[in-house]
């Protein structure tokens, strides 16, 4: 034990004499470190300070699993439509130059820049009842604020440009040639898309699903105006908290972000193996 | 069964010129020029990537210049190839068949037979990445025979290979032509073009120079960038002076060229071929040129030397001339020109 444990200190002794470390290097380790505790001691902080019974009761209210269940599908609906109509427009978008291409292109980056709750807002006008579009859904039965379809357009508008984004980069990262080739071959211009385009950027895409996906699942500052019930998460979360204080908000907090993560890594996981499997045959 | 008529196609900094040419049934055609002549273009004009600003592409005598990209049935391999990398070499070579709508079975009996007849059999179930520059090669050219083009277009196919599998490949494209295909071939490469053309045309930057048989263009050629080309070393600027009746060089009057025949025009370019000029043993009544060896340098047909008569000449030395402490650099030889065998060209 005192071998191994002076071997492993005289091995970074030796690497740290041999690469003769530089003020930079040193100063960008110390901030790196700092960042890093920045962003982990108040996840850890939290987790830490709520007690494992504290989570088993909380996890058993009616409340607390229903919010999950709302918060996981509404995002999932979210992202699936709109990302049926958004990955053709990213491949237009990599592929075409058309006029005021770049103003699009600032117009799919605006939800990221603008408060959440003025996107709730400005999208709670163009919905509700008195909007052109409320009274067309209204016809049809649909209400979207209160409703979860309205939940899973606030996701949707917020959550968007991380998937287009990502799904343009990967489209813009195929070679162009390989399409020309396909063409040249006999393929029309759809099956150049769908047997050339999309798998070889597949994987883009399906990075940018899950970051869609993550971002519609925490947003609170959109859905929160459009439909206060049904409650999805990040709501119940705050109304815990303005209600009980923060002893009662943590639990489900906490519950929430483990939720998220196992979400997330299941996802990504089945992104990767969807890659080593070689995507389509 | 291919013809151009009048294609024109311009870029900031480049113009192709109206170029017109045929192509017929059977032939290996190559297209013989050095990067950024234009070949590429137009080979792109002719696969329908690339629009022509006027002109028309004609194939079968049906006018095609309208005709997308996908419906024009001519097969082409670009410089890289282009194997999809996500598909197996199955696939790739299936692709144009299933974008066809040919059923099943057929894909694999036509996979099948085009894989053995191009050599790559055993690859069926691998991915591109891990195949070399001739496998890739084969494996593009099985999946483009697929489509059973009228017409096969090949952007430098040969580039990426090393000499042996150069060879290979030489007598696979020799061999497809012989069953029958017609073959647009583009390189840069001399020798490459020679031994595959039964009909070889010269673009230089943007402009049709020549085109007729490579014996032609070898033997006649129609200016002296052709003639460079063909590895015509010696393209020397004469003019012609009255009072001595005979062709002078222009940078230097003192050496005289006496043609058998006079073609009658003021200036022009004399072609002599390095290994037509004749190395005197010793001073014989002959006309000769006293000569000072300026450089030596081996090449692939034997050694060559650089000699100053007045004006730097290229003389290709024949293998039984050589021998130890010949032809050293200041040597002093003479030789002679056969001028018969060589080609006077007008300056127009």
């Amino acid at each position: 034990m005192y071998n191994f444990a002076y071997r492993c200190f005289y091995w970074q002794y030796k690497n740290l004499m041999l690469q003769k470390p530089s003020i930079l290097y040193l100063a960008a380790i110390f901030l790196g470190g700092l960042v890093l505790l920045f962003l982990v001691a108040p996840l850890a902080g939290m987790v830490l300070s709520t007690t494992f019974p504290d989570l088993l009761s909380t996890a058993r209210e009616a409340d607390v699993t229903r919010s999950i269940w709302l918060t996981v599908w509404t995002s999932m609906l979210a992202t699936v439509v709109f990302g049926l109509a958004a990955i053709p427009f990213s491949y237009l978008l990599a592929r075409k130059s058309f006029p005021l291409k770049n103003l699009v292109k600032g117009i799919i980056d605006l939800p990221v820049v603008i408060p959440h709750s003025a996107a709730g807002i400005a999208l709670l006008g163009f919905i509700s009842r008195d909007s052109l579009v409320g009274k067309a859904a209204s016809w049809v039965g649909i209400d979207f604020v209160g409703n979860p379809l309205g939940i899973a357009l606030a996701m949707a508008f917020v959550s968007l440009p991380f998937l287009i984004n990502a799904a343009r980069d990967g489209f813009e990262a195929v070679p162009r040639r390989l399409e020309r080739t396909a063409m040249a071959l006999g393929a029309s211009p759809a099956r150049v898309f769908f047997t050339i385009a999309l798998p070889l950027a597949l994987r883009n895409i399906i990075s940018g699903m899950i970051m869609m996906f993550g971002r519609g699942m925490s947003e609170f500052g959109a859905v929160v105006i459009i439909a206060y019930h049904p409650m999805i998460t990040p709501v119940l979360i705050f109304e815990r908290f303005g209600t009980f204080g923060l002893k009662y908000a943590r639990p489900v907090a906490v519950i929430f972000i483990i939720v998220s993560l196992i979400v997330f890594i299941l996802l990504r996981l089945l992104a990767n193996k969807q890659k080593t499997n070689g995507g389509i045959r | 069964m291919l013809q151009l008529i009048n294609i024109e196609k311009s870029f900031p900094g480049f113009r192709l010129h109206p170029v017109n040419l045929q192509i017929h049934q059977g032939e290996y055609y190559v297209l013989l020029g050095q990067s950024g002549a234009g070949k590429s273009l137009l080979l792109e004009i002719i696969a329908g990537i690339t629009r022509p600003d006027h002109g028309r592409v004609m194939l079968d005598s049906k006018d095609i210049s309208n005709q997308r990209i996908n419906q024009r049935n001519i097969g082409v391999i670009f410089q890289d190839i282009s194997l999809f990398p996500h598909m197996l070499v199955f696939d790739n070579i299936a692709y144009p068949m299933i974008s066809r709508n040919i059923g099943k079975t057929e894909v694999r009996r036509r996979v099948d037979e085009l894989s053995r007849a191009l050599g790559v059999s055993h690859l069926i179930n691998r991915k591109p990445d891990g195949l070399s520059g001739g496998e890739s090669q084969r494996v593009a050219l099985a999946r483009v025979l697929a489509t059973s083009p009228k017409l096969l277009l090949l952007d430098e196919p040969l580039t990426s290979l090393d000499v042996l599998r150069k060879d290979e490949l030489i007598r696979l494209l020799k061999q497809l032509n012989q069953d029958g295909m017609t073959i647009l071939h583009v390189t840069h490469e001399v020798d490459e073009a020679l031994s595959l053309a039964s009909h070889l045309a010269i673009l230089h930057d943007g402009k049709l120079l020549q085109s007729g048989s490579p014996e032609a263009i070898t033997r006649y050629p129609a200016s002296p960038f052709v003639a460079r080309l063909m590895e015509i070393k010696n393209c020397i600027e004469v003019i012609y002076q009255d009072a001595v009746g005979q062709y002078i060089a222009a940078d230097n009057h003192a050496v005289v060229f006496h043609l058998p025949v006079n073609p009658g025009f003021r200036a022009g370019h004399l072609l002599i071929h390095q290994k037509h000029i004749r190395i005197l043993e010793e001073p014989s009544a002959e006309k000769s040129f006293s000569a000072t060896i300026t450089d030596t340098s081996l090449t692939l047909h034997g050694l060559e030397i650089t000699v100053d008569i007045g004006i730097p000449i290229v003389v290709q030395v024949p293998a039984e001339k050589l021998g130890p402490g010949k032809f050293l650099k200041g040597a002093l030889i003479r030789l002679n020109f056969n001028l018969a065998q060589s080609r006077l060209i007008p300056i127009v």
